[in-house]
């Protein structure tokens, strides 16, 4: 029995591995940090250190707001440890990563590519992969600085917010770390990220010069409110950015990758051109992909289901003929933006749909296939794509709606 | 107070052999497959755990035959005393040194991941303190401790399995044959280095009550294990394809960090580094116990369980010669073929040789 108790306590010292105190009230926990190129050094990293004695004012003397809370710091260093250093020197804490939710990468740092940066966040065990990665267009810092929390009080809240928000309507993918690492042409697909950015015009009231029918972040046509948008999809080539895709492509992309689920989309009425329709489409199937080379070249047919509920306009759908050309608007629509997104990426020798895993497949080695170097051929890439939409309901009222006229 | 039992059942002995192998799964050595198979890293598992269920069908023959027999006395009984005895010291060579780079391993891992404030040689004794109470004890509460971890080691990877499933893709497991199948064959006798720890099992078979079912359960081990590590490493090429895969230190961990569940549920991975914690001080007491027992069954050392000790003291002290992470794990994969000849091969030819003699002499 001695030797059991003994056995036990030996067990409850040396296991637990309590080695020395760390204690929460000692330490400053970064939610989200933006990593732009520096001027003196590597990089300049701003992150939003969330303090807790604010929070305890706040609650004393009646809700705390992002004000209360919100302590932005910034630094420039070779590297995200050697910032979490210099920021350390004037604070009490200890600041820690551990609570990181996420990481914004600037548009001109993604474009030179994020090497440096993935093999550090990989390494860093206090950086985990369920981090959520976020592209700004212009500069990373400038989103943390100038974006209000409308409704929240700390940025981890809003960063998970906004990634719940990207998965419910699919204006912009939910990407985590983990993707951006994993991710790679030379595996057959390559990264995709969220695009966060600045609407200068929300504050200013400038009307854009030309509207656009499906924008990215930065570009939507709105006053008033938080100027921090999320909207649309930032592309990678391996581990730099070549390109964003508006609203309409992301839908088109998370369509083809077999991800979107349902998605809102505004197309033109075809039975008055001069005004759109909103349709809720709702994927049926998983991709159906079919993939050969022909002469050397790569091939694919993707064929993708949907089906769609109207949510507006003034037509009755009644009778078959309406539904039917309703269909063919929606099957137009649809595949244009899929033919634009796939265009889009053979111009930038990128492959975010992962059409390169249909062709793994076709290869007996891994030699074979990473010799054969698939970001080398989606260049010569030829893709046809098929829309079959069915329109099963017409929101409340299947006839036409009550009018005057 | 009743007499504590020292026999156990072949079916909880097969139980403590899968436990010892699909622990395997959470340290570096995983990547032994990946290296050679590839993308087919899992359908190398599945071979190799084929070829060692072949190889362990003889010793289990062999030894259901023999009333309280060992694998160094079925050794002894085909090769003489002298081959006995260089057999059990070339198995405490294998089991300090194996034991050793796994305690190493398991100790770089809790301190880079989980106590990085802690010293390497606190976490390293600490885990071998437990390993040795584990190594003194007799055979059968050794088998007692890995039928009781097993369903909470299952438990632990089907919830890391099911956790992950949604962040891998299935074409990564593409090309089928990773590195062609001539290489993927080339690999099994690395690879078999996972299967070795299934050795012990033929140290203390002294034990088993039933052992005409020897034969039933020996070579289920490294089919069932091999087919739970197959399952573990497709699941892990899924999520971090090859070569990515090949850089991970510890891809289970990694991939345990990426377990969560809606907003409140995440960070489990500490409760899982306990498990793996308890399942190293299980493997490198079995290994231990092992090697006690095979040095006391050749050299006739009666109650071989106190070898345990300096036996303990070799395996720490080897703990600490590689000069870094990199090169335990660099040493552990330059040593898998031996550990599989020792822990494999030669009790696998024992028992054949061992099957032939009694029917040679029976003839």
């Amino acid at each position: 029995m001695a030797r059991r108790i003994l056995a036990f306590l030996l067990m409850a010292v040396l296991l637990t591995g309590c080695w020395d105190r760390r204690e929460v009230e000692d330490q400053f926990f970064i939610d989200t940090m933006a990593i732009d190129h520096g001027t003196a050094k590597r990089y300049r990293i701003t992150v939003d250190l969330p303090v807790t004695a604010g929070l305890r004012s706040g609650m004393l003397g009646g809700a705390p707001t992002a004000q209360d809370v919100r302590h932005l710091m910034v630094a420039e260093s070779d590297s995200i440890w050697e910032a979490i250093y210099a920021m350390n020197a004037s604070v009490s804490r200890r600041i820690t990563l551990i609570h990181l939710r996420a990481v914004i990468f600037g548009e001109a740092l993604a474009r030179d590519g994020l090497h440096h940066l993935i093999a550090e966040l990989t390494r860093n065990h206090e950086i985990r992969q369920t981090v959520g990665v976020y592209v700004a267009r212009g500069s990373a810092g400038s989103v943390l600085e100038q974006a209000d929390f409308v409704g929240e009080v700390n940025s981890a809240r809003v960063a998970e917010g906004l990634m719940l928000v990207a998965k419910q309507l699919k204006i912009s993918p939910p990407v985590r770390l983990h993707h951006l690492i994993n991710r790679r042409g030379r595996f057959g697909m390559d990264p995709i990220a969220p695009v966060v950015a600045i609407n200068p015009r929300v504050h200013s009231g400038e009307e854009p010069a030309e509207p656009k029918a499906s924008a990215v972040a930065g570009e939507l046509h709105r006053h008033a409110g938080n100027p921090l948008e999320l909207a649309g999809t930032a592309v990678f080539r391996g581990e730099r950015l070549v390109g964003f895709l508006t609203v309409d492509e992301t839908q088109a992309l998370l369509a083809l990758r077999g991800a979107m689920g349902k998605a809102y989309m505004t197309i033109t009425d075809p039975f008055d051109p001069g005004e759109t329709l909103q349709i809720r489409f709702q994927q049926e199937n998983f991709p159906q992909r079919s993939a050969w080379f022909e002469r050397g070249a790569p091939r694919v047919h993707i064929r993708l289901l949907f089906e769609g509920e109207v949510m507006t306009g003034s037509q009755s759908y009644r009778n078959a003929a309406n539904r039917e050309r309703l269909e063919q608007a929606a099957n137009q629509h649809m595949e244009q933006q899929m033919r634009q997104v796939i265009d889009k990426s053979i111009a930038w020798g990128a492959d975010p749909v992962g059409l390169g895993l249909q062709f793994r497949r076709r290869f007996g080695t891994w030699e074979e296939w990473d010799a054969y170097g698939w970001h080398e051929r989606i260049r010569k890439l030829e893709a046809e794509v098929a829309a079959q939409m069915r329109i099963r309901r017409f929101g409340m009222v299947y006839g036409r709606p009550p009018a005057d006229e | 107070m009743g007499r504590r039992r020292t026999s156990f059942s072949s079916g909880a002995l097969a139980a403590l052999g899968t436990a010892l192998v699909v622990m395997q799964g959470f340290y570096p050595a995983l990547q032994i497959p990946v290296s050679h198979g590839h993308s087919a890293g899992w359908l190398l598992l599945l071979v190799t755990g084929a070829v060692a269920a072949l190889l362990l069908y003889p010793l289990a023959a062999a030894l259901a035959g023999r009333p309280q027999g060992t694998l160094v006395g079925l050794i002894q009984s085909v090769s003489g005393r002298t081959g006995g005895l260089l057999y059990a010291l070339a198995l405490m060579g294998a089991t300090i040194f194996g034991g050793a780079m796994i305690l190493r391993e398991t100790s770089e891992m809790a301190i880079s991941a989980v106590y990085p404030h802690t010293p390497l040689t606190f976490a390293t004794t600490a885990i071998l303190l437990g390993a040795v109470y584990v190594g003194v004890g007799d055979g059968s509460s050794i088998v007692r401790f890995g039928r009781l971890f097993l369903p909470a080691l299952l438990l632990s990877i089907a919830m890391i399995i099911v956790g992950t499933i949604g962040w891998g893709e299935l074409a990564f497991l593409r090309p089928l044959w990773g590195s062609g199948p001539v290489r993927l064959l080339m690999g099994v006798p690395h690879t078999g280095m996972l299967f070795a720890p299934i050795v012990v099992l033929s140290l203390i078979a002294g034990g088993v009550e039933d052992r005409s079912l020897l034969t039933r359960w020996l070579p289920l081990v490294p089919l069932a294990a091999g087919a739970l590590l197959a399952l573990v490493q497709a699941n892990l090429l899924m999520v971090f394809p090859y070569p990515l895969l090949g850089e991970t230190v510890f891809p289970l961990h990694g991939a345990a960090r990426l377990v969560i569940g809606g907003r409140f549920f995440e960070r489990v991975e500490a409760s899982w580094v306990f498990l793996w914690v308890i399942g190293t001080i299980m493997l490198v007491g079995a290994l231990l116990h092992g090697a006690a027992a095979a040095l006391g069954q050749a050299f006739g050392i009666p109650r071989a369980q106190r070898l345990v000790w300096p036996l303990g003291a070799m395996l720490l002290t080897f703990a600490f010669l590689p000069p870094d992470q990199a090169s335990a794990i660099a040493w552990q994969s330059a040593a898998a073929p031996g550990l599989a000849i020792v822990g494999l091969l030669v009790p696998g030819l024992a028992g054949l040789a061992s099957l032939l003699t009694r029917r040679r002499g029976s003839g």
